[in-house]
């Protein structure tokens, strides 16, 4: 089977269920003629004219368009481009998008997908590198999901598109894995919004999701094999946490990692942790980038991202005590 | 003919303003939690624009929309069954009547947060257009939330995408206590919406239910033979404070609430029509109690209603954070 890259495995689904579903209605900034971040759309708007929308540089609009259309029966994705952008929108997300279906007893659906792509790591700066996924970790009925892999997020972006969702979902890009290749398996199954499980072992569980999940896996390559559990969750909300939690009664020690400020650990940590027994946890950690601004100059930023290096000997340390 | 509708307009004007002061006695006999923004003044502008409309159009509100809905035929009683939180309210009690959807209706909602349905019927009405029906979409707001970046975002996109939408201004002069004066910079907005977004607007007497009614019948006809949007400016006044939870009106001077007060668009109408033969006086104050009697019984059997089952709710909930099977 031919290899394919995460950006177009993200393009195939779309076009797939562009096809089977004249509902899907394409909105963002640039989309027409360069097709959006990284060209993911592009060529749709020859094929689909009416259907893919070049919107001003009027985010908050871009979103509560998309919540209107949804409500009507449409299903938008929407252009975020850099994640970063939808602090601009954030009443549209929060207070519209994910209230309406509570809010009309049912009446209105707003399924919408969020297409943005996460960018730390690439020297953007402060305000185009942040990992924006915690803010709405406790919003009710929001969706997110965040490949890895091309198979990922082919799979991902399929079932985001899906006619089984009633509210906004968001499909998280890292441009560092858009060129990323693998070969195309595009029947592919992931289990509905259980996370991915790459090893097997006794001594330590650890979570991480996302780009870190490629560092995980490198660091890993230093321990037994035996020694490690590790779960990824691509499917970050909602999440089935009980296999984790499984993992943890045995293991005993726990350590969460993602690329952004730390909340989404904490918040992994808080539902792992307040559902294991009595007296089994030794010791749980999270790794993540410090409280601070994402710096401009590449290297330092590099440096405060978990790196496979930091990885390892958090690894270390854990496994010492 | 004619007459009917007359007096079907000032009846449904009346069922408002008995439904507002009914209301605003829920809330200061703490009957009622939370707050309520009452639209007494404002009743020509609702009734006036939706009685040219279409049946099957589409209309929204924002945090004062009690006027909008009963004039779009919500039913009193499933209003209060929502103000009350019961289960039987249009949202099932979990919204109140800021946040009030009645789909079947036509009712696409009322909104908490200002200028937040400027933009979601903007999404409404590029819907109407992609599915290439003859609805129209109109969305009613004060002119405090013309100071939003959503609505210039909004109409920008309506304009340069030729949406059927109908953005209604009900400038009723003041944003809480903020003079119109101290928050658009513009003096006449109609013509500033005008030249900015190249688009048609109207100025329109908010207090003279045949003016809007007029108007709307010919905005309508244009957006059937040619899809675009249209900005209504409705010069309005509510006679009333912000909200019940107002304690003074330490903003407006009594003499500019009587000199609006002389305006009253019910006063003004009935007497219009007392003069012209079209109902007498008995005949007024009949309706006054028709109205009356119908919002009292509205509420006296939304009141003997069931709440909502806490377990139904967290029924809603469960699908949301980590899933625990």
């Amino acid at each position: 089977m031919a290899k394919i890259t995460y950006i177009d495995a993200i393009k195939q689904a779309i076009s797939k269920n562009l096809k089977t579903n004249d509902k899907i209605v394409i909105l963002g900034q640039d989309v027409q003629i360069w097709g959006g971040y990284g060209g993911l759309f592009k060529g749709f708007y020859k094929e689909y004219a009416n259907r893919v929308y070049d919107t001003p540089i009027s985010e908050f609009a871009t979103v509560n368009i998309a919540a209107g259309l949804a409500m009507a029966g449409y299903l938008p994705i929407v252009e975020v481009s850099f994640f970063d952008f939808i602090l601009y929108a954030i009443d549209g997300v929060i207070n519209q998008a994910a209230k309406i279906p509570f809010l009309s007893a049912g009446q209105f659906s707003t399924h919408i997908v969020f297409r943005a792509v996460l960018h730390s790591g690439r020297g953007y700066g402060a305000t185009h590198s942040q990992s924006l996924e915690y803010m709405f970790l406790e919003v009710p009925y929001i969706k997110l999901f965040y490949p890895s892999s091309p198979n990922q997020a082919y799979f991902l972006t399929d079932f985001a598109l899906k006619n089984i969702h009633t509210a906004p979902v968001f499909l998280l890009e890292h441009k560092l894995l858009h060129q990323e290749q693998e070969e195309f398996n595009p029947n592919i199954e992931l289990k509905p919004y259980h996370p991915v499980q790459y090893t097997q072992g006794s001594q330590l569980t650890i979570v991480s999701y996302g780009r870190i999940t490629k560092r995980v896996l490198q660091a890993l390559t230093y321990f037994d094999k035996d020694t490690i559990t590790f779960f990824e969750t691509p499917f970050l909300k909602p999440l089935n946490i009980k296999p984790i939690i499984e993992s943890v009664k045995h293991t005993k020690r726990l350590l969460v990692i993602e690329e952004g400020h730390g909340t989404t650990a904490a918040w992994l940590l808080k539902h792992i942790v307040e559902n294991l027994p009595k007296g089994v946890l030794e010791q749980a950690k999270t790794l993540h980038f410090p409280s601070l601004p994402h710096p401009y100059n590449k290297e330092i930023e590099n440096r405060l991202i978990p790196t496979v290096e930091r990885i390892q000997q958090t690894i270390e340390s854990l496994l010492k005590q | 003919m004619q007459n009917a509708v007359y007096k079907d307009w000032l009846y449904k004007m009346l069922l408002i303003r008995a439904f507002e002061y009914f209301t605003k006695g829920l809330y200061t006999q703490k009957i009622v939690t939370g707050t309520m923004h009452l639209a007494i003044g404002q009743e020509a502008v609702a009734v006036g624009s939706i009685a040219a409309l279409k049946q099957h159009d589409i209309v929204t509100a924002s945090h004062r929309p009690n006027h909008i809905m009963l004039a779009k035929g919500l039913e009193p009683y499933k209003i209060f069954a929502e103000i009350l939180g019961k289960a039987t309210g249009y949202s099932a009690g979990l919204s109140g009547n800021m946040h009030l959807f009645a789909k079947d209706k036509g009712f696409w909602g009322s909104n908490g947060i200002v200028a937040a349905n400027i933009g979601i019927s903007t999404g409404i009405a590029l819907a109407q257009k992609l599915s290439k029906k003859d609805k129209v979409v109109v969305t009613y707001f004060g002119e405090g939330a013309m100071a939003e970046g959503l609505f210039h975002e909004s109409v920008n996109i309506a304009s340069l995408w030729k949406l059927p939408i109908i953005y209604v201004c009900e400038n009723n002069l003041y944003a809480q206590s903020t003079h119109i004066s101290k928050e658009l910079a513009t003096k006449d907005i109609a013509e500033g919406v005008a030249k900015m977004y190249n688009i048609q607007t109207y100025k329109v007497d908010g207090m003279n239910i045949e003016e809007v009614y007029n108007t709307f019948v010919k905005i309508r006809q244009q957006i059937s033979k040619k899809p675009q949007p249209v900005f209504v400016e409705a010069q309005t006044y509510r006679f009333n404070k912000h909200s019940v939870n107002e304690k003074i009106s330490d903003y407006r001077t009594h003499n500019e609430i009587s000199t609006w007060q002389e305006r009253d668009p019910i006063k003004t109408f009935a007497q219009k029509l007392i003069k012209e033969f079209v109902i007498t006086k008995e005949e007024l104050a009949q309706l006054i109690q028709k109205a009356k009697n119908r919002i009292e019984e509205a509420f006296k059997k939304a009141y003997n209603d069931s709440d909502p089952k806490l377990e139904e709710v967290l029924k809603l909930w469960q699908k949301s954070p980590i899933l625990m099977q």
